[in-house]
């Protein structure tokens, strides 16, 4: 407990809100908002949904202050309740509608598929802009199972090591090694093409990986956003 | 040679352990001992170094993933939600504020706190979510908006009357349709809020149209794309106040009305609606608030003592004569009018407006003969009653009294809207004669009662009342009360003998008048000709 509470300013942060200090908790939220809205958006896939379920996670949090005991970082507590929430929301649209979309749009933040210029093999010596690259790697990520999508923002975007993330996916940090492995696999083969030849991940590349990950669920646009 | 599937580093995907032990490397998972041995192998092995350095520049491309800034509503909204559900326990917190870093955090902190202690109360009931208040505008709006199938359909039926955009001028639906616009502006934090001020009534009602709405999902996407051409149009304040009103309108209907409404089609929808628009209106303003109905009551008690009534009463009761109106039920009478005049009052000009004539009740049917009697005294009342309802209509409330002389309404529209204005405080009128009975009920009795089956209840009740006010009405039957026939307007001659001997004189109940024929078959308009009496 020593460990987490002077190594990790969350935990001191957390400790402060389990003492009902209102600015610890603002200054969490503030430290992990945008990252954990960005890992549920690609959870969930639409952002409306995942800044809901975000808020529900600092709910939990706040509402479990309490009890809470630093045994691991905190952003590894946080990422497992909205891994979880995330779940249960996804299980809640899948049985809300049956239909599935073919193709994810994991945010509504400009995650489009390619231009077709841009992405076509016409300009395989192009530099790719940044926006091109962006939308090359949210079709990427796209590709990923759920678990695998989750790993490798975690390890990406969180620095969580093998066991911090088994932690939050119920795994192995075995387990993670080679989830993450497969994950970093799927996405080379589905970015290398637009890397190397500016070629974007085509519908087929993504529904053969969908078609290889039964885990994969997809995203529903069952709720019309309305603002 | 090398081969080309070695060069991409794929070759390497057939060992899955290297690749394993790559991507763990490169995550910096790898013991020193199995690191040093990687880094021996990457520097042996072309396609392990290619695959190392693919691997690594596809995990430094996902730098480029957008990391959205989160704006400073969701903040605000999270601390709020989180204030509701107990971070209101601040009391030491002002010297805790002291540190933050920002200057206005202290002002925030307090203002959440205190929207916090608002919102826990409420919260405590719904907690909004992000969701809800984002779609807020839609769920308010979304009941009226799938009362019709365009905002075409608004236009075209305010262009066939005037009264939709009348009715979008009364105050409740004027408020209504600006809270659409009004919510439709604001932040989420806002919303939030906003929904904070209202009263629990107010929020029970939102809450179950955001259920409401989430649940059925049918109408769903027509009922948004309504609902954002409303807010985009120019005109969005008056079609808002239209759909607003149409939605009151609806509401006023029957669910077997509103069903058959829709099974028309939308020109005949809106022709109908017109018709009916002003009657709902109409009604709709006549509408009494509860400190009017108070000030109307008394009024009332005014015109029952006034010069214009007295007169009119003892007209009634002359024209009647004692055999109608023998001096114990001209009693009670009396005493229902001063003691609840709303309801007396009511029934009276009720029966003015009786267009057939009064019928006798069977012989056991207790309820129904005081209902006839109540019937006849009207009758008698028809010539006085206009100044009745004059003296009546002075008392109302002014814009009340503005909405009949606005109205255009012919004689009988008027006493009918009169009469309906009179309904409404009768409904907090009760005699002093049925209170005193009721209350002096014991526990006992009371449980009597209610074990009894309705009828039967209803019977005693009447039986017991009657007896307590020296009245029964067996004793009118007995004096041929009603079985005289329909009544004539205008004075009696003498008076009539009572009890058994008027019975046997006027013989026994007339059947019901039949329609008469005309010749070609078809009931002939107009009252039907009254019997002769019986000759003396």
């Amino acid at each position: 407990m020593a460990r987490y509470t002077a190594s990790d300013p969350d935990v001191r942060l957390m400790l402060r809100v389990g003492e009902d200090d209102p600015a610890a908790f603002e200054e969490l939220v503030r430290r992990h908002q945008d990252r954990l809205i960005a890992v549920l958006t690609y959870q969930v896939g639409r952002r409306e949904l995942a800044e809901e379920l975000a808020q529900e996670v600092f709910l939990r949090v706040y509402r479990a202050r309490k009890r809470y005991a630093p045994g691991a970082k905190f952003s590894t507590w946080l990422y497992h309740i909205a891994t979880n929430i995330a779940l249960n929301a996804r299980r809640r649209m899948a049985r809300k509608k049956e239909v599935r979309m073919p193709i994810i749009s994991p945010d509504e933040t400009g995650a489009h598929a390619l231009d077709p210029v841009a992405a076509s093999g016409a300009m395989p010596t192009r530099v790719a802009d940044r926006q091109e690259l962006r939308s090359a790697v949210q079709a990427a990520i796209a590709t990923l199972g759920e678990r695998q999508r989750m790993a490798v923002m975690l390890a990406k975007f969180e620095h969580l090591g093998y066991a911090e993330i088994g932690e939050v996916l119920g795994m192995t940090a075995q387990g993670v090694k080679s989830l993450l492995a497969r994950a970093r696999e799927n996405l080379r083969d589905a970015l290398e093409p637009y890397l190397d030849h500016g070629i974007a991940p085509t519908d087929q590349t993504l529904s053969l990986s969908l078609a290889e990950d039964r885990s994969i669920e997809l995203i529903l646009p069952d709720e019309a956003d309305h603002d | 040679m090398i081969d080309p599937r070695e060069h991409d580093g794929r070759s390497s995907s057939a060992d899955p352990l290297l690749h394993e032990r790559l991507v763990a490397y490169l995550d910096r998972e790898l013991p020193l001992a199995e690191a040093e041995a990687i880094e021996a192998e990457i520097a042996a092995n072309e396609a392990a170094r290619i695959k190392l350095e693919g691997l690594d520049r596809v995990w430094r491309a996902l730098d480029a993933l957008p990391v959205e800034k989160t704006d400073a509503d969701f903040t605000r909204t999270t601390l709020a939600l989180a204030a509701g559900t107990g971070i209101t326990n601040t009391s030491a917190g002002a010297s805790r504020f002291g540190s933050l870093k920002r200057g206005l955090l202290p002002l925030i902190w307090p203002a959440i706190a205190g929207f916090g202690a608002l919102a826990v109360v409420w919260l405590a009931a719904w907690v909004p979510q992000q969701r809800t208040l984002k779609a807020l505008p839609l769920a308010l709006a979304a009941d009226a908006l799938q009362q019709f199938e365009s905002l075409d359909y608004l236009e075209t039926l305010a262009q066939i009357t005037p009264e939709l955009a009348l009715a979008a001028k009364d105050p409740v639906i004027a408020a209504e349709a600006d809270d659409w616009l009004t919510v439709n502006q604001m932040t989420r934090s806002e919303r939030l809020a906003w929904l904070t001020t209202l009263d629990s009534s107010r929020r029970d009602a939102i809450a179950k149209r955001v259920a409401s709405y989430q649940t059925d999902s049918r109408n769903a996407e027509r009922i948004a794309e309504r609902h954002a051409e409303l807010v985009a149009s120019e005109d969005a304040e008056r079609l808002a106040g239209y759909a607003a009103a149409y939605y009151a309108y609806a509401e006023s209907l029957s669910a077997a009305e509103r069903a058959e409404l829709r099974e028309l089609s939308p020109e005949q929808r809106a022709r109908r609606v017109a018709k009916k628009l002003r009657r709902w209106r109409l009604e709709r303003t006549l509408t009494l608030a509860p400190g009017e109905r108070a000030a109307l009551a008394s009024h009332l008690r005014d015109v029952v003592r006034s010069e214009t009534f007295t007169q009119a009463r003892e007209n009634a009761f002359a024209r009647r004569g004692p055999r109608t109106a023998p001096p114990e039920l001209r009693r009670v009478i009396d005493a229902r009018l001063d003691s609840a005049p709303a309801a007396a009052l009511s029934r009276v000009g009720q029966a003015t407006l009786r267009a057939t004539p009064v019928r006798a009740p069977a012989r056991d049917d207790r309820r129904n003969r005081g209902d006839m009697l109540w019937l006849m005294i009207g009758n008698a009342f028809r010539e006085s009653w206009p100044a009745v309802e004059e003296e009546i209509v002075t008392g109302l409330p002014e814009r009340l009294r503005v909405a009949l002389e606005e109205a255009s309404l012919t004689g009988r529209e008027r006493t009918e809207a009169v009469l309906a204005i009179l309904g409404q405080a009768a409904s907090e009128d009760t005699p002093d004669d049925q209170r005193e009975q009721f209350e002096s009920l014991s526990n006992e009795q009371l449980a009597e009662y209610l074990a009894l089956p309705s009828n039967t209840m209803m019977d005693r009740l009447t039986d017991d009342w009657g007896a307590q006010m020296g009245v029964t009405t067996e004793d009118t039957v007995e004096r041929g009360f009603f079985e005289r026939g329909p009544q004539e307007r205008g004075p009696r001659g003498p008076a009539e003998p009572a009890g058994r001997e008027g019975f046997r004189r006027f013989g026994p109940p007339q059947p019901p008048p039949s329609r008469e024929l005309s010749p070609e078959g078809r009931p002939r308009r107009g009252r039907p000709e009254q019997p002769e009496p019986p000759q003396r």
